[in-house]
């Protein structure tokens, strides 16, 4: 028998039982995720091991290159606080590598999340009406309507009404309402793509399962 | 013996507890003390005045102002009638433990003169006789003792030399208590060893040899117009704790500790005359000797030569003159100078006859308590008034010149006696008898009398209508012997009757006689029950012939006493007299207050002349038998009447009613008084006229007098202090009208403040005086109850846990969920499993697909790609055929060089698995025959998100060392194919941010393979050109595919299947959103038709 007939097989009992979650939680269904998680962190794992660990850690300290171990030192330091975190006791070891990678971390997307997100899309959304074509003022337009009023959409500053509540000024209310629409387009449009990367996954399975079944079969 | 005490007159012994010898009647004691077998203690009670708190010293002022004041406005009050109810039957329970029945000896010695007052007022002859006439006829059988009289008599012959001795002038203010109780001890170390010869006069039936104050009367003649018996003086009289019978005259035994005084016998006042008596308000506390004030008609004579005798100072000059006219007036104020000042003359105005005035103000000074007035002004009456002021200078004293009121024509009043009263000058005294009918007898004089004994008086009666003699000062001898008062009936022609000095021998205490008014004359003997803690002079008031009231109050304590004997004038307490200056005041009122002494036993004859109606009340005595008892019982009498001063004798002397009242108020509680003997008093038959009238004054005092006996029985006795009794008030202004004296003023009834009213606020319990409870209890409207409530209900919602609403299980939704499962499998797999290409493809690619495609076109040959793979094995599917178009059309176009990396640790592998189902690595003829490792590189696993993307993107080499460029730019195109639009959103960043530091990257173009659900976030990025193109989705794969020659086929073959699958969903969306249409318009429905 070939690997790969095992690995089918494996493959389709493994997405039955996903796909006897349908008619319910079952244990074959857990089996299954199970399955896969421990698959994914082993492998995961492994590849931790054999692509950061090894090559970049354990191998530069064998290799006794005093310029290299200091700063290999440094990093095998971090690391091993980190793994202070599995105490309470002594979890206060691993802040000072925890704290290093979330404030790198957090420094690097900011930095990437303003130049390379916020600063461009605002000017592609101000440059919406650079079309040439009657459509691309009115596309331009749409755009822009939809991100002030989805931007409106989330101004929840509000007064207080004389008999107690709490509302907004018509304008804005009005405004936020065309952002709703905008917003509900979006989550329709998010849910569409979902379903179809569902359905395209289930497909793939579904061509998987029937192949593998063919081959098999000899068909 | 022991404790016996021997007589000092007939030298045989006798029990302790006896004060007179019970062989001899001697007084064996003075009883000026409080307590029995206490001697009498000098008590400077003007020094204790600076220690009393100012409350007390106003309250005691006021009390004496408004003494004065009320002897003022007493004096212009109408007199009290005869109809009133008498109670003065109540104090002849003092006299049911007296055995006696025989007229006391003083009152023989009033008899003749009574009779002829009884004849000198003829006017009133058709009238019965009042009360005391009984008591003269017996009077005039009984024989005084002789033994008795000179013992009276040597008294006063030894007191007065002696107050004449002294050259101290007596004090009549509160402190000059001791000067008082001086003179008097020295009375009683001469008594009963000297004859006097005052005494004689007192011979029974015989007139008064007044003669010597015929020239006081001249002088002290007032107009007769408004007779009035001014006898205010007495109000004073403090102590009235005891009231004696009338006959009772021995209370002078023990006028201040002495055994005697003088007993002076002021003539009766014809119609329309006053005597006045208010001398005696200040005798309480003091002894005092007994004046007897017999009536005297108009034309007789009062025999007081005997006077000049008293004591071995120069006697006073009692000029008696007798002057004819009718409105004589008795001038006494002579009297006032008695307590040890220099005797000055004291001139009495003469009083018009028609309504004479004896002024007796100047008693006010023979009490232990400071007199409210001495000199009290005697009313300008039209009467003639009796001068007596001669006895002004009676103390200690030279003797003064006495101006004798001018006497009635027909009487004459000897006063002479006086001329040897001790020692020191003699007082002077004008004891005008005058008989005129409208004659006033001045005893004035009597006011400075503070410091000595006072003498007892017979308040002559007022013959006239308008005459009243008011002897209510007897009320005010509280704590002492009452004097008895014997009002004898005389008409206009009265006569002071001083047979009663016979008896002084063995009864030092002589006593007055107040003649009966002929013509509804009224004695206010109510004095008597403010006779204070020494010994008061009795009072015989003598019956009143006509339609006299005789105020008997102070017969109110004959109750538990015994009654005096008739041979020995029991000393009596004297009362105040603002009464007798009270023109209201009814003349033949008697005193409330009586404090017999204790007394031998008398004899069977004695008691066989005893009176019927004493013979009833002596039936049962609650007095102590003779013998048990000494002084002791009046030590609690006194201090039980202390106790009540202003409930009892107090307020009741303020009428003369209200002390007859109070003798029945005593005789109702005095137990005893046997039925019958109270039945028989009561009889309208055997009750005098005096008592049977009732005086329009008496109805509330009554109530006082009653509640006043009642709380004589009741309290325990105290024993208090003399200078105590000296503090408490005056009593005039305690016995102020109890109608008036609001009932929220509380009486003290203990401690020093005994008699003092409103003192201490009291706030009776359960008036308005008390806080008013506050209620606790929330007042709150309705509406903020209601929004309380709705609170409570907000506080409880959100305290109470609500049960989470779960959507009921539908049935129909798990077959549904089944149903649609199946339905899908089925139609997908089937269409998958046919392999069916039905459904057709775009030939349009969109922009961002088309730009991808340029890009791929445009890339250099053999030109380094950097294939990121970070998606999720989940969408492996999806994502190899998205990417497979791609990949395929690059290869087949470029051949270029992979590098597959990825930022998640299946990465690796997913990227083989895409080179291995996209074909890519697959060996040819299907396959590209790419290589791992020499057309291709997995880089493997990029470690640290946007930190490991930013340095692989800055140093590529040294973060991924078997990377096959030296720098990042060395990428022709870098393909991100990713399921998350965030893992293609750091990619993105982190090359925009290369880009703008390193120019190289400007060029590079980044193509983006997205899942479905990630191609709408990464669409702006497409827009913005921060993306080269795009692939995202299946349908863009498909498009790709078809216009790439339909390689690598998986898009393609995934097509229908999907077309349907999107068919089906958009049919099952459609299909449920009817349903749940269709479902609420069914609800809806429902709850209209139900309401």
């Amino acid at each position: 028998m070939s690997i790969e007939l095992i690995s089918g097989a494996i493959g389709l009992l493994l997405t039955l039982m996903i796909f006897s979650y349908l008619i319910g939680d079952n244990f074959l269904f857990r089996s299954a995720v199970y399955i896969f998680i421990g698959v994914s962190s082993g492998y995961a794992a492994v590849v931790v091991w054999h692509s950061v660990l090894m090559p970049k850690l354990f191998q530069p300290l064998a290799s006794a290159d005093p310029n290299q171990l200091m700063f290999l030192v440094i990093p095998l330091i971090l690391s091993v606080s980190l793994l202070a975190k599995l105490s309470p006791r002594i979890s206060w070891i691993g802040s000072f590598a925890m704290a290093l990678l979330v404030g790198v971390g957090a420094a690097t997307a900011l930095s990437g999340a303003v130049i390379g997100t916020l600063i461009p899309q605002s000017r592609a959304a101000m440059n919406a009406f650079t079309g040439r074509t009657f459509f691309d003022l009115i596309e331009g337009a749409v755009m822009l309507a939809g991100t002030v009023l989805t931007l409106i959409y989330f101004q929840f500053s509000a007064k207080r009404a004389p008999d107690g509540s709490v509302k907004r000024n018509v304008i804005v209310e009005a405004l936020a309402w065309g952002g709703r629409v905008f917003i509900a387009i979006t989550f329709g449009a998010l849910f569409a793509g979902v379903y179809m990367a569902a359905l395209t996954a289930m497909l793939e399975r579904l061509s998987s399962i029937i192949h593998f079944v063919k081959s098999l079969l000899g068909l | 013996m022991v404790g016996g005490v021997t007589c000092p007159n007939c030298g045989k012994d006798n029990p302790d507890f006896l004060d007179n010898c019970q062989f001899c009647q001697a007084v064996l004691r003075s009883e000026s003390t409080l307590n029995t077998g206490e001697n009498p203690t000098k008590k400077v009670t003007a020094e204790l005045e600076e220690i009393l708190p100012d409350w007390l010293r106003d309250a005691r002022q006021q009390s004496r102002d408004s003494a004065e004041e009320e002897s003022k406005k007493e004096a212009t009050k109408p007199k009290v009638q005869k109809e009133e109810p008498a109670d003065l039957l109540a104090g002849l329970a003092f006299q049911a433990a007296s055995d006696e029945d025989e007229v006391p000896d003083w009152l023989a010695a009033i008899n003749p003169v009574e009779k002829k007052a009884a004849e000198a007022s003829k006017p009133a002859e058709g009238e019965p006789l009042d009360f005391f006439a009984q008591f003269n006829q017996p009077t005039k059988e009984s024989d005084a003792p002789a033994p008795v009289e000179t013992s009276t008599s040597d008294e006063l012959t030894s007191w007065l030399p002696e107050a004449s001795q002294s050259d101290e002038p007596l004090r009549f203010d509160s402190g000059t208590s001791q000067g008082e109780n001086d003179w008097m001890n020295n009375l009683g170390a001469t008594v009963s060893h000297e004859p006097e010869p005052w005494a004689e006069p007192a011979k029974p039936a015989e007139p008064e040899n007044l003669g010597w104050l015929h020239d006081l009367e001249s002088s002290t003649k007032q107009p007769p117009a408004t007779p009035s018996a001014d006898m205010g003086w007495m109000s004073n009289l403090d102590s009235a704790s005891t009231s004696g019978s009338q006959e009772d005259l021995s209370w002078l035994n023990s006028l201040g500790g002495v055994p005697a005084s003088p007993d002076i016998s002021l003539p009766a006042q014809p119609a329309s005359s006053a005597d006045d008596l208010s001398w005696l308000n200040d005798l309480g506390g003091t002894p005092a000797p007994s004046f007897d004030t017999p009536a005297q008609p108009a034309s007789s004579q009062e025999d007081l030569s005997w006077l000049n005798n008293l004591g071995n100072t120069p006697a006073p000059s009692f000029d008696t003159p007798t002057p004819v006219q009718p409105p004589s007036t008795e001038d006494l104020s002579w009297l006032n100078n008695l307590g040890g000042t220099p005797a000055s003359s004291s001139d009495a105005s003469a009083q018009p006859a028609a309504s004479s005035q004896e002024d007796l103000d100047w008693l006010n000074n023979l009490g232990g308590t400071p007199a409210p007035s001495f000199d009290t002004p005697t009313p300008v009456q039209s009467a003639s008034t009796e001068d007596l002021s001669w006895l002004n200078n009676l103390g200690g004293t030279p003797a003064p010149s006495f101006d004798a009121p001018a006497q009635p024509a027909a009487s004459s009043q000897d006063l002479d006696w006086l001329n040897n009263l001790g020692d020191t000058p003699a007082p002077s005294f004008d004891a005008p008898t005058s008989a005129q009918p409208a004659s006033t007898e001045d005893l004035s004089w009597l006011n400075n009398l503070g410091g000595t004994s006072a003498p007892s008086f017979d308040a002559p009666a007022q013959p006239a209508a308008s005459s009243q003699e008011d002897l209510d000062w007897l009320n005010n001898l509280d704590g002492t012997p009452a004097p008895s008062f014997d009002a004898p009936a005389q008409p206009a022609s009265s006569q002071e009757d001083l047979g009663w000095l016979s008896s002084l021998d063995s009864t030092p205490a002589p006593s007055f006689d107040t003649p009966a008014q002929p013509v509804s004359p009224q004695e206010d003997l109510d004095w008597l029950s403010n006779l204070g803690g020494a010994p008061a002079p009795s009072f015989d008031a003598p019956v009143q012939p006509a339609a006299s009231a005789q105020d008997l109050g102070w017969l109110n304590n004959l109750d538990d006493t015994p009654t005096p004997s008739a041979s020995e004038p029991v000393p009596t307490p004297f009362l105040h007299t603002d009464q007798l200056k009270s023109p209201d005041a009814s003349p033949d009122t008697p005193v409330t207050a009586f404090s017999p002494r204790h007394t031998a036993p008398l004899s069977e004859e004695a008691h066989d002349s005893m009176p019927d109606w004493l013979k009833s009340a002596t039936a049962a005595s609650s007095m102590p038998p003779l013998g048990a008892t000494t002084m002791d019982w009046f030590d609690s009498k006194e201090k039980t009447a202390d106790e009540d001063t202003s409930q009892t004798f107090g307020q009741t002397q303020g009428t003369p009613a209200s002390a007859e009242q109070n003798l029945f108020a005593a005789s109702s509680d005095a137990s005893s008084l046997s039925n019958q003997e109270i039945d028989s008093l009561l009889s309208a038959d055997n009750m005098p006229d005096w008592l049977s009238q009732a005086e329009p004054t008496t109805e509330s005092a009554s109530a006082q007098g009653g509640t006043s006996s009642v709380l004589d029985d009741s309290l325990a006795p105290v024993n208090l202090p003399s200078w105590v009794q000296a503090m408490r008030p005056v009593e005039s202004a305690i016995s102020s009208d109890v109608s008036a004296v609001s009932m929220d003023q509380n009486t003290e009834k203990e401690g020093p403040l005994v008699g003092l009213r409103g003192v201490i606020p009291f706030a009776p319990i359960g008036s308005a005086l008390r806080p008013k409870s506050i209620s606790i209890k929330l007042q709150a409207t309705e509406e903020q109850l209601a929004s309380a409530a709705l609170f409570e209900q907000i506080l409880a919602g959100e305290t109470t846990a609500h049960p989470l609403k779960s959507t009921p299980f539908v049935a129909s939704q798990r077959i549904l969920r089944r149903a649609l499962s199946a339905i899908f499998l089925i139609v997908l797999g089937t269409m998958i499993a046919m392999g069916t290409t039905q459904v057709p493809v775009s030939a349009a690619l969109p922009v961002a697909v088309s730009n991808a495609s340029n890009v791929v076109a445009t890339m250099p040959d053999q030109a380094q790609v950097l294939v990121v793979v970070d998606y999720e094995p989940a969408l492996s599917g999806e994502m190899e055929a998205v990417a497979g178009p791609l990949l395929d059309q690059m290869t087949v176009l470029r051949h270029p060089t992979y590098s597959f990396i990825s930022t998640s640790p299946n990465g690796s592998a997913l990227a083989e698995r895409l080179m291995t189902n996209t074909k890519i690595n697959r060996p040819g003829p299907d396959g590209l025959g790419y290589q791992l490792g020499s057309q291709y590189f997995n880089l493997g696993y990029l470690p640290g998100g946007s930190a490991g993307v930013r340095g692989f993107a800055e140093q590529p080499k040294t973060i991924m060392p078997l990377v096959n460029v030296n720098q990042f730019s060395d990428y022709a195109v870098v393909i991100v194919i990713t399921d998350h639009a965030e893992s293609g959103l750091v990619w993105i960043e982190q090359l925009e941010l290369m880009k703008q530091t390193n120019p190289a990257l400007a060029g590079q173009p980044l193509l983006m393979v997205a899942s479905s659900q990630a191609g709408p976030l990464l669409q702006p990025y497409v827009l913005s050109k921060q993306v080269a193109g795009m692939i995202s989705g299946l349908a863009d794969a498909a498009r790709y595919e078809f216009v790439n020659n339909s390689r690598p086929g998986i898009a393609r073959s995934y097509w229908d299947a999907f077309g349907v699958g999107l068919f089906m969903a958009i049919l099952a969306i459609v299909l449920g959103s009817l349903w749940s249409l269709f479902t609420t318009i069914r609800a809806r429905r429902a709850e209209a038709e139900q309401g």
